[in-house]
């Protein structure tokens, strides 16, 4: 079965540690909400540390079953004959020049979101 | 094809508090709430860490949306950012949450006035209630109010007691302690627990999110396969905090 990869960029120009990551659907283990505008995202941790890796998503208020029924969409999307990675937030707003554009900004409800590795 | 399933607490949407003559008498010159009797809410914090300490230091705060008082007549001990510093019967105001505090789900409001030291008084934020006030607190999601797992994070599932059933999840932060969803329902149905679980799991009647039991908002919704089991109660135990 083909592979989902998600794809989560902050509001900087990818060439920042940490500004952008990708991980395979089935590294996902769960969100859970930490304030009214807030859900985090976690992954198993790529390097096997200790702690997960985590992207936390700043939402509009109280959108939490509504973010998390729109990833379940994006993630359980069939991806069979296409070559693209599936977003599930890119906030980038000043991609470089010489980068083109992405298709998709992803759930329209995260405005911001903060990248956490291990 | 993945399953996610979807928890939230329960909990009501608000709930108010009609203050009494001995809540006056109790609460003169300390933070009100915080002597004998107290105003408890139903459903907030209740995420503790393997040390048995609440997760976050506003686990509880981030939960509450907004508390107001409904005056029960003329009061001038207001504080002054509060309607110009006094309000009038049926004036129903929004107190700053500067003058709020939440511990082991129990409010405190403080006052405006009386001989309380600072910890105890808020000449600009507090509210000194009086008899027959209304407080009414609006939560609203906050710090572990609500999660997803992908149905492969689930560990096990294992009774605890006869009318309680624990879902055992790998940690979201893999700090090395599963985290853990108690479910309280009828006393002997841990085995239509297991099995509900699994036909959510494994059935073929979802494709994604699957709302298993979400408590918010003082209505329970169940997913059709835990009906009819008595479940009225949630807990989240998560292994860090966040």
């Amino acid at each position: 079965m083909a592979e989902n990869y998600l794809f989560f960029a902050d509001g900087g120009d990818n060439n920042q540690d940490k500004d952008a990551i990708m991980f395979p659907r089935s590294r996902f283990i769960g969100a859970v909400s930490t304030t009214v505008t807030t859900l985090e995202f976690f992954f198993k941790d790529r390097a096997n540390a200790a702690g997960n890796d985590d992207v936390s998503c700043t939402i509009t208020s109280g959108a939490h079953k509504t973010v998390c029924d729109k990833f379940a969409e994006l993630a359980n999307g069939n991806r069979n004959n296409t070559n693209n990675f599936t977003v599930i937030a890119d906030v980038n707003d000043d991609l470089p020049s010489n980068e083109g554009a992405i298709s998709s900004a992803g759930i329209s409800e995260v405005s911001a979101l903060t990248i956490t590795t291990s | 094809m993945e399953t996610y399933l979807y928890f939230s607490k329960f909990r009501p949407a608000s709930q108010s508090f009609t203050i009494t003559a001995t809540n006056v008498s109790n609460w003169a010159n300390v933070d009100q709430g915080s002597a004998t009797s107290f105003m408890e809410i139903t459903g907030i914090g209740g995420s503790y860490n393997t040390a048995g300490a609440m997760i976050g230091t506003s686990a509880e705060e981030s939960e509450i949306a907004s508390v107001t008082v409904k005056s029960a007549g003329t009061n001038s001990n207001v504080g002054s950012n509060i309607s110009g510093g006094a309000t009038v019967a049926d004036e129903t105001v929004t107190i700053p949450m500067a003058a709020v505090d939440v511990e082991n789900s129990r409010l405190r409001i403080e006052p405006a006035s009386g001989s309380g030291d600072a910890d105890n008084k808020d000449t600009s934020d507090g509210y000194t209630l009086i008899e027959d006030d209304v407080v009414t607190v609006t939560l609203q999601q906050g710090l572990e109010t609500s999660v997803m797992y992908a149905a492969s994070a689930l560990k096990g599932i294992e009774a605890s007691a006869t009318g309680s059933t624990i879902l055992r999840f790998n940690s979201l932060k893999n700090d090395g302690t599963d985290d853990i969803i108690t479910i309280a329902h009828d006393n002997g149905k841990y085995e239509d627990i297991v099995n509900g679980i699994n036909a959510i799991i494994n059935g073929n009647n979802y494709n994604g999110i699957v709302t298993v039991i979400d408590g918010s908002g003082g209505n329970t919704v169940l997913s059709k396969e835990l009906e009819g089991l008595g479940i009225d109660g949630l807990t989240m135990v998560f292994e860090s905090s966040y």
